[in-house]
C-alpha cells in the first residue's frame, strides 16, 4: 500500500526576508477562508489549551498573515510545535473529507508542520524544548554509527535470519526503548511457522529528523530500502505505526514505489490467526478497551485488524470505541515524539484525558498497538495515578498463545 | 461548482483544466483518494449514529394522518 497526496510546492522552502510564494498563501488562504472550525474541535491540543492560534487554522492563518507581510518568520519559533502531527485535522477539514477526493486538492496540516519545522531550524529559529529534540536525535545517531550487535541486541537468542522473503524491520526505538514489543512478535511468528528475517543495521530514520532535517533523513531512508532489498525482502513488516506511515506515505513520496510489500503487524498476525496457524491455549480474563494509534488510524486509515485480533482472543472483555470517535484521541507523545519532548505537561494532560475516557468504559488494561503510545501511558498512569495497565497487544497475544515475553 | 466532471475508475473528478488558475491540483494516487471516500463514509455514518436518536420528527403521526 502506498498512500500519496502532498503539494510539490512545499518542496520550496519559507526564509527570513523573502517573500513566501503565491500557490502557499493560496493554500493557507483556502483554510483561513473556511469558517467550520472542524479541525479545531478534535484537536487534542487545541481541547486541552483552548488556544486557537495553534489549530490547524491558526497555523494557516500564520502562515497567511507572513505571506502579505503582517507577520515575520522570527517570531513563528513556538508556532508550529504545538501540533502532534496525529492527522485529526487534515482528515476532518471539509477541504479533504467533502471534496479533496472531487478537486483533488486536500488540506496537508502534518506535511505543513514538519516543513515548517525543517524551515525554522534550518534558519535557525528554535522553538521551546528544541534541545530535547536535538539530544534524541543525537542519541540516535551514536545508534546509528554503534555496532550491528548493538542495534539487533534485543534479538539475542531468537536466531532469526538475516536474509528472507519477510523481513520485519525494527527501528530504534523499539530496538533500546520498547524490545518487549519486537521480541514479542519474533516469537510469536516463530511459533506460527513464519519467523521472519531482520536487518543487521537499520538506519536512523526517526521522526524527529524528519522535522529537523529532512536531507538526514532521506539517506536513512534509502539505506533502509537498500538494506531491505539486499536482505531479499518481498515483504516488509514493522513494528512501529510511525515507521508504518513512513513506509507508507513518505518513502513513495520521495523515493518512489517501493520494492517491496509493506505490512503492519497487527495485518499480519491477524492474518495469521484467521489461517490456524496462531493458536492460543491461554484466556486473558480482563476487561480491556483498545487505543487506536494515530499514525495507523488517522494517516493511514488503518484500524480493522487489531480490533479482529482483541475479539479473536479467548476470554477478554472488550469495549472499544469506535475508530471515528478516537480521531479526537491521542496518547500525548504525538507521531515525531517532538510535541512530547517539547511540552512535556500538555502532553500530560491529553494522554490523561484519553486514559479517563478508557476509565470510563470501565477497562483494566488499554490495550495498544504501538510503542510509544505505550511508553506515554506507563508515565501518565504512574503520574496520575488512574489504575489502567497499558499493554501493548502483541504481549496479549503472547501470552494467549503461552509464549513468556 | 464545476459544471463537468470527469470520472475515473468509478469516481468523480472536476475537470482538471478548472484547478490551474487559483488553486492547484496536489499529487494523489489512487489510494489517497480511497482513503478521503472511506473516512467520509466512515464519518457521516457516525454521525447518524449519533445523531439519530436525538433526530425529531418534522410531523405528528396525527398531523400525518391529515
Amino acid at each position: 500500500m502506498e498512500i500519496l497526496s502532498y503539494k510539490k510546492f512545499y518542496d520550496d522552502p519559507i526564509q527570513k526576508g523573502k517573500p513566501v510564494a503565491k500557490t502557499m498563501e493560496t493554500d493557507c488562504y483556502a483554510v483561513f477562508a473556511c469558517r467550520h472550525k472542524f479541525c479545531r474541535e478534535w484537536c487534542p491540543d487545541y481541547v486541552a489549551e483552548r488556544n486557537e492560534s495553534y489549530s490547524s487554522y491558526g497555523m494557516h492563518t500564520s502562515l497567511l498573515a507572513l505571506s502579505r507581510g503582517q507577520a515575520k518568520l522570527e517570531e513563528m519559533g513556538n508556532e508550529f510545535i504545538h501540533c502532534l502531527e496525529c492527522g485529526q485535522c487534515e482528515l476532518k477539514c471539509p477541504n479533504t473529507m467533502f471534496g479533496g477526493d472531487f478537486y483533488k486538492y486536500s488540506t496537508t496540516t502534518v506535511d505543513l508542520v514538519r516543513k515548517m519545522r525543517r524551515d525554522l531550524y534550518a534558519q535557525g529559529i528554535k522553538y521551546d524544548g528544541i534541545e530535547e529534540v536535538e539530544k534524541t536525535i543525537e542519541e540516535h545517531k551514536q545508534y546509528d554509527a554503534g555496532a550491528d550487535a548493538e542495534l539487533t541486541s534485543w534479538a539475542e537468542g531468537l536466531d532469526l535470519p538475516r536474509k528472507g522473503d519477510v523481513v520485519m524491520y525494527v527501528d530504534y526505538y523499539n530496538a533500546f526503548q520498547t524490545r518487549e514489543v519486537p521480541i514479542a512478535a519474533a516469537k510469536i511468528l516463530k511459533a506460527a511457522g513464519a519467523a521472519p528475517a531482520i536487518l543487521d543495521h537499520p538506519a536512523i530514520t526517526t521522526g524527529e529528523l524528519l522535522d529537523t532535517d529532512l536531507d538526514a533523513w532521506l539517506d536513512g531512508a534509502k539505506r533502509n530500502v537498500e538494506a531491505l532489498k539486499a536482505a531479499g525482502a518481498k515483504k516488509v513488516i514493522l513494528v512501529n505505526p510511525h515507521e508504518y506511515s513512513y513506509f507508507v506515505k513518505e518513502y513513495p513520496h520521495y523515493l518512489g514505489t517501493l520494492p517491496f510489500e509493506v505490512v503492519y503487524i497487527t495485518d499480519y498476525v491477524n492474518e495469521l490467526i484467521k489461517d490456524g496457524k496462531i493458536k492460543f491455549v491461554k484466556e486473558f480474563n480482563k476487561k480491556v478497551t483498545y487505543h487506536d494509534p494515530c499514525s495507523l488510524n488517522k494517516l493511514c486509515g488503518n484500524y480493522q485488524a487489531p480490533r479482529e485480533i482483541i475479539a479473536a482472543l479467548p476470554g477478554v472483555h472488550a469495549d472499544i470505541e469506535d475508530p471515528v470517535i478516537q480521531w479526537k484521541y491521542c496518547c500525548g507523545n504525538g507521531v515525531s515524539s517532538a510535541f512530547r519532548k517539547a511540552l512535556p505537561d500538555i502532553s500530560y494532560k491529553i494522554s490523561t484525558e484519553r486514559m479517563e475516557r478508557a476509565n470510563d468504559v470501565g477497562a483494566e488494561v488499554l490495550i495498544v498497538a504501538c510503542p510509544h503510545c505505550k511508553d506515554m501511558f506507563a508515565e501518565t498512569k504512574t503520574k496520575s495515578g488512574i489504575n489502567i495497565e497499558p499493554v501493548h497487544i502483541l504481549e496479549i497475544v503472547a501470552e494467549c498463545m503461552g509464549i513468556e515475553v | 461548482m464545476a459544471e463537468k466532471v470527469i470520472k475515473k475508475a468509478d469516481h468523480y473528478e472536476v475537470e482538471p483544466w478548472r484547478m490551474k488558475e487559483f488553486i492547484q491540483q496536489q499529487e494523489m494516487n489512487g489510494e489517497a483518494i480511497s482513503k478521503i471516500v472511506k473516512d467520509r463514509m466512515n464519518y457521516l455514518t457516525w454521525m447518524h449514529r449519533q445523531e439519530a436518536y436525538q433526530c425529531l420528527q418534522g410531523y405528528t403521526e396525527a398531523e400525518l394522518s391529515k
